[in-house]
């Protein structure tokens, strides 16, 4: 079920009711049926995807947790191969039989294995790492194994995160469960407030701009120099609006249920540097990697080299993460470089700004940094938006041609003549909302909900689905 | 002690949260559907929502109706045809919409000829925007035209203009805009042509493969209309740009079917189709722009005078 669909907005006050009318002791019950219908409305039978890694996580935590020694890694080893080869199977195998049919083709070479002909489960990338964040945790000692079948399957399953995350800990979401939520009405009225935002930048501002981008995308070979810019420009900003909407809708939507969910995103366009940038998109992804990946890997905690090196495969995977193609890994790596360039030249950066005197202003200094950060992932933004890597590199190549003009009739690509200005007016209107407290602790929260869902009324667009549950 | 306070808490929610924000955005939903309707969709001559609501309403027995897409309503300038023609022609629309509006100008009272453009995709499966169907879906026939495209939502005031309000916005701002010429529901395009971009919509023509597709049984509504009455129709094929029938496959059948047409009681095929016109007359090689649009209508006007003499 989409969160920005009639059916949500009958079952989503449906659950409320019931779960606040129910005992405690019932309502991970009422959590998890809701959680199955919510994920059965997708592809009903890959709901026994999901009930396989739940039982063997489960059984996992538990035989992980009353053992030592070698039996203990093994335990752990075959519960992450377990989960690793459900999305081997089911989101890389495709992509690696094709590749590997290449290379037999380039060699000259006969080869007949078929593709699978199946689609990929929505958000199978976000439970999986959810529940091998478990086993992990539970590994380490750091978390005690789940004993409640239904509670742990309601872990991997709540609803609000179960397609798109944000992808949470064991430690921060098991007790939550346990607990006796009542209904407080600040926590359901903020929840409201949060939802309706996350309405806003999805369905106005992102949905709006993907008028455009698929216009321009759909036709870049037509398209000119300012066509593919404004477009790839505003690409950046639809996937933050269509991921962090999304985000904002999770967390808005378990607030209300009593429960707490991280913060998946802080204005990260608003970041001086690549890693700080990465502190601030899509946390929960990235300090999954930094606690499962790279620190095991050493984390900087070693020559400098392999510290480049680390970083890259953390990024590489992390490109791969996003989807089985050579355009995400590209993207991946291309972050990964400009992580390790920002570090290698961080002494001379501070040179120049030495000499230009540009220290002195640090204001400045920190604009043109958040501008040239917003440049390097903008760029890194093709990859992840085109088809194949072909495609980039001819948006790259066009974009790079500098023809056309700043009117609309130049700008328009097929009908989408209205297009760029509407972009351009609801990215002023995202700007605008940035005047509002961060954390969304307004003064007028009944008056907020009242004019955003208005708004959402009047520049809406019934643009479909999210960009990240293909991930 | 806990329940009662859960339930006072709940209760308090209700009265101070739920019901005043419900309450809110109905009556702002209400007001904007309100301004919409009466600023934007309704005077709008040249909007397709203005068109359907004047065909189900306009009952001047010597009018003569225009009916068919974009071409109808970029291709047909209706003062050059004639004084009583207007242009019904909407954008993004096909034969299942050409029927409900035929259908509903054969019923009234008149005996004005009937002109309906016809073009090589005429018979493609195209519901088209929602923007003119949704303020007219209390026309039954509207309503189960545009069925497969309907949200429930567009059935409830206030928010039935969702993900509309644009285009309705659109069509008002393109009523002041230079860009283009409007008259009597016809659109014409009035920007100065630029001839690198015509070059390129050429290069992308001569890579389209467009196919005459036989419809046979799609097409039981039109030819009973077309035999359901004794007004006269003269079905026009308005201009295209030569490119678009370098690579058309299935050209004589489409010709054929034409001559068909032409063979029925009443009905009167005019093929301007390969009518000669500069590249610089056409907005792109379907559709021609307003300089095309007086020397097609003019000819058109000149046939007209041939055909209905009294009139």
């Amino acid at each position: 079920m989409l969160f920005n669909s009639s059916a949500f907005l009958v079952f989503f006050p449906l659950v409320c009711v019931a779960y606040y009318l129910l005992p405690h002791r019932f309502r991970w019950l009422l959590l998890l049926g809701a959680s199955c219908y919510f994920y059965m409305a997708f592809v009903p039978v890959y709901i026994l995807i999901l009930a396989f890694t739940i039982a063997v996580d489960y059984v996992s935590g538990i035989l992980i947790e009353g053992s030592s020694g070698e039996r203990k890694r093994l335990f752990l080893l075959a519960s992450i191969v377990a989960n690793v080869s459900v999305l081997a199977v089911f989101k890389y195998w495709n992509f690696l039989n094709q590749n590997i049919g290449e290379l037999f083709r380039s060699a000259g070479l006969g080869y007949g294995v078929p593709d699978l002909g199946i689609l990929l489960p929505i958000g199978l990338s976000f439970h999986t790492f959810q529940s091998i964040s478990y086993t992990v945790d539970v590994y380490r000692g750091d978390l005690k194994a789940e004993r409640h079948a239904g509670i742990f399957a309601l872990f991997v399953m709540f609803f609000p995160q179960l397609v798109a995350g944000p992808i949470e800990r064991g430690r921060s979401m098991l007790h939550q469960f346990h607990e006796t939520k009542r209904f407080r009405y600040d926590g359901v009225e903020w929840g409201l407030v949060k939802i309706t935002y996350g309405f806003f930048k999805k369905v106005v501002v992102a949905d709006q701009l993907a008028v455009y981008v698929d216009a321009v995308y759909g036709h870049a070979g037509t398209a000119t120099s300012l066509s593919l810019i404004l477009a790839t420009v505003f690409f950046a900003v639809q996937i933050y609006c269509d991921f962090s909407g999304y985000s904002d809708i999770a967390v808005g939507t378990a607030r209300v249920l009593g429960f707490d969910l991280m913060e998946n995103f802080r204005r990260p366009y608003l970041s001086a540097s690549i890693s700080e940038f990465w502190s601030r998109w899509h946390i929960s992804l990235s300090s999954w990697f930094r606690d499962y990946v790279y620190i095991p890997l050493g984390g900087n905690r070693v020559v400098r080299w392999r510290w480049y090196y680390n970083l890259l495969i953390t990024f590489l995977i992390s490109g791969l993460w996003h989807g089985a193609n050579w355009t995400f890994i590209i993207w991946g790596l291309l972050h990964g470089l400009y992580f390790v360039f920002g570090m290698v030249l961080e002494r001379p950066r501070a040179a120049v700004a030495k000499a230009t005197g540009l220290h002195r202003i640090p204001r400045m200094q920190r604009v043109l940094n958040i501008a040239f950060t917003a440049f390097l992932v903008t760029i890194a933004w093709v990859f992840f938006r085109a088809e194949n890597v072909q495609q980039a590199m001819s948006i790259l190549q066009g974009m790079l041609r500098f023809d056309g003009n700043w009117t609309r009739a130049a700008l328009a690509v097929e009908d989408s003549s209205l297009a760029p200005v509407t972009g351009l007016a609801v990215m002023a209107l995202l700007a605008f909302s940035y005047r509002l407290p961060y954390d969304l602790r307004l003064r007028w929260p009944r008056t907020f909900i009242v004019i955003t869902t208005l708004t959402i009324i009047l520049l809406g667009r019934n643009g479909g689905d999210f960009i990240y549950f293909q991930f | 002690m806990a329940a009662t306070s859960s339930t006072s808490s709940s209760r308090r929610a209700l009265l101070r949260l739920v019901l005043p924000v419900i309450a809110g955005i109905l009556a702002g939903a209400w007001v904007l559907d309100e301004v919409v309707m009466r600023a934007f969709v309704m005077p709008s001559r040249s909007a397709g929502a203005y068109k359907i609501q004047r065909m189900f309403e306009e009952e001047d027995p010597t009018e003569v109706a225009i009916l068919g897409s974009s071409r109808a309503a970029g291709c047909y300038v209706p003062d050059l045809i004639n004084r009583n023609a207007f242009n019904y022609g909407i954008e993004r629309t096909e034969h299942g919409f050409v029927e409900v509006m035929l259908e509903r100008e054969l019923r009234k009272a008149r005996t004005t000829p009937i002109i309906v453009n016809w073009d090589y995709e005429f018979f493609r499966t195209e519901v088209g925007n929602m923007a003119h169907f949704v303020p007219n879906l209390h026309h039954a026939e509207i309503s189960a035209y545009a069925r497969g495209e309907m949200h429930w939502y567009h059935r409830v005031p206030g928010l039935r203009f969702f993900g509309l309000y644009g285009e309705y916005f659109k069509t008002r701002m393109g009523e002041r805009s230079t860009g283009n010429v409007r008259s009597d529901g016809g659109v014409f395009d009035n920007t100065p042509a630029s001839t690198e971009r015509f070059s390129r919509m050429i290069t992308r023509r001569f890579r389209s493969r467009d196919v005459w597709t036989d419809p046979t049984g799609v097409d039981s509504t039109f030819l009973r209309l077309l035999r359901s009455s004794s007004r006269p129709i003269v079905i026009v094929v308005a201009p295209y740009h030569a490119s678009y029938f370098a690579n058309y496959k299935g050209m004589e059948a489409a010709t054929e079917y034409l001559r068909m047409l032409d063979a029925l009681p009443n009905i009167t095929v005019l093929d301007f189709g390969r009518y000669p016109l500069p590249d610089d007359h056409f907005f792109n090689t379907s559709h021609v722009n307003y300089r095309g649009a007086q020397v097609f209508s003019a000819a058109l006007g000149e046939e007209w005078k041939r055909l209905f003499p009294v009139r």
